[in-house]
């Protein structure tokens, strides 16, 4: 019983279809995958990575003490025990404001009454980092809404 | 130039030991990525049995070499029909991810090309028959469109690859801290001496080695340097930010950038030797 790989292996002008259409496939994917509709699921783009990190948040925490600003730590956030939960690093990775709040309110709650809790953000984009706060503001006075 | 690369691609003939490796590399990666996911336990249904039962039966006969020609469409088939279910799902699905789509066209291609001419039970049969009637062994050789699909399709990645990540991004060296980061130190920027340079340089490194390895490899002479270099990347990237199945299977479908006649020569020498 012949089959499809007897028509590729017999007739040169059925491979050469069976090419074209494939390269074509091949590069029209890409073409609408990212450059002319990127996001869309059905033309497969080669953007390995793309999303890996991007809107993660780098935080450096400073408190205030005696005139000066000193580096802290701050509280891993809370562990989520569902599939994809925030395990390991991820639990050192805020990528949301809320996230954020909570980490500053754990902190304000910890330091005190009257503690000056600063904040040094910058948020991952595709071109680089962008500046979100520069550290002046103590986060602990009034609401943490500067985000 | 267009009718010597539709020659080189389409009508090429050539062993047929390179495909045949790795159509059989190709099923532990497919086993490694679904094997568990598509067990009836992870949800059971009917649809589930049935899809186990076929992805198993299919791929455990393209892994031995029985029934080939059958065997290798029917795993692209039901593959194929998993990453069309992962597309259409509302919700993000790892089954449509680059390393998922990379299998289904590795199977795809290699359906194309026949690899059951070498390291299968059916090449086997083939040889007892041609014994039993005093014929000669069939060759191991034939025509070599699904090798040539795979590495157009390695070159394909690599390009756009490289062209998504030409942006300040990686020249400036924050995209590879974000990724760095996310993957280990979450929020907080590594205090490691020099991990700034050092993000800088990967990442406009790898931008250049990927465009590089997308035309470098179709050319024999750079190809000793760069197939090499492109095996400590994806080797790299599979221990540092593993994604699955891809790095592993980019590294199998280089086979696919080597002469056919050469590895069949090699595989030779290395069976003779005493």
């Amino acid at each position: 019983m012949r089959d499809y790989r007897d028509l590729l292996e017999g007739s040169r002008r059925a491979r050469t279809v069976v090419l074209g259409v494939l390269l074509f496939w091949m590069m029209l994917g890409p073409a609408v995958g990212q450059l002319i509709h990127p996001g869309t699921k059905w033309f497969r783009g080669w953007t390995m990575y793309t999303g890996v990190g991007r809107g993660l948040r780098d935080v450096r925490f400073l408190v205030g003490r005696n005139g000066k600003l000193e580096s802290i730590d701050w509280p891993s956030l809370p562990e989520k025990k569902q599939i994809g939960g925030r395990r390991g690093p991820w639990r050192r990775s805020i990528f949301t404001d809320a996230d954020f709040h909570w980490a500053v309110d754990r902190m304000c709650e910890q330091l005190g009454p009257g503690a000056d809790l600063r904040a040094i953000v910058r948020v991952g984009f595709n071109e680089g980092w962008k500046p979100l706060l520069d550290g002046k503001r103590n986060l602990c006075e009034g609401a943490s809404d500067d985000q | 130039m267009i009718s010597r690369f539709v020659e080189w691609a389409a009508h090429a003939e050539g062993s047929t030991r390179s495909i045949a490796l790795i159509r059989i590399g190709l099923v532990f990666l497919l086993w490694s990525r679904w094997a568990f996911e598509v067990s009836p336990f992870f949800a059971p249904s009917l649809l589930r049995v049935v899809l186990a039962a076929v992805f198993a039966v299919s791929t455990t006969l393209m892994l031995i070499g029985l029934w080939t020609r059958v065997a290798v469409p029917a795993t692209a088939a039901v593959i194929g029909a998993m990453y069309v279910h992962g597309t259409l799902s509302p919700y993000p699905s790892s089954w449509q991810a680059h390393h998922a789509y990379l299998l289904v066209a590795g199977v795809a291609y290699c359906a194309l090309t026949p690899s059951e001419r070498s390291y299968s039970v059916d090449r086997w049969l083939a040889i007892r028959r041609a014994r039993r009637l005093g014929e000669p062994l069939p060759p191991e050789r034939g025509n070599l469109l699904g090798l040539r699909l795979i590495a157009l399709q390695l070159a394909t990645i690599y390009f756009w690859g490289a062209l998504d990540k030409t942006h300040p991004g990686y020249f400036n060296g924050a995209r590879i801290e974000q990724v760095l980061m996310a993957k280990y130190t979450g929020s907080d920027y590594p205090s490691w001496p020099g991990f700034h340079q050092a993000a800088v340089l990967l990442g406009a490194s790898t931008v250049l080695l990927e465009y590089s390895l997308a035309f470098g490899l179709f050319v024999s002479r750079a190809r000793r340097l760069l197939l090499p270099l492109g095996a400590f990347f994806h080797g790299t990237l599979y221990f540092v930010t593993p994604v699955s199945t891809f790095s592993t299977t980019m590294i199998l479908l280089y086979l696919a950038y080597l002469d056919p006649d050469d590895v069949h020569q090699m595989l030779d020498e290395l069976q003779s030797a005493d």
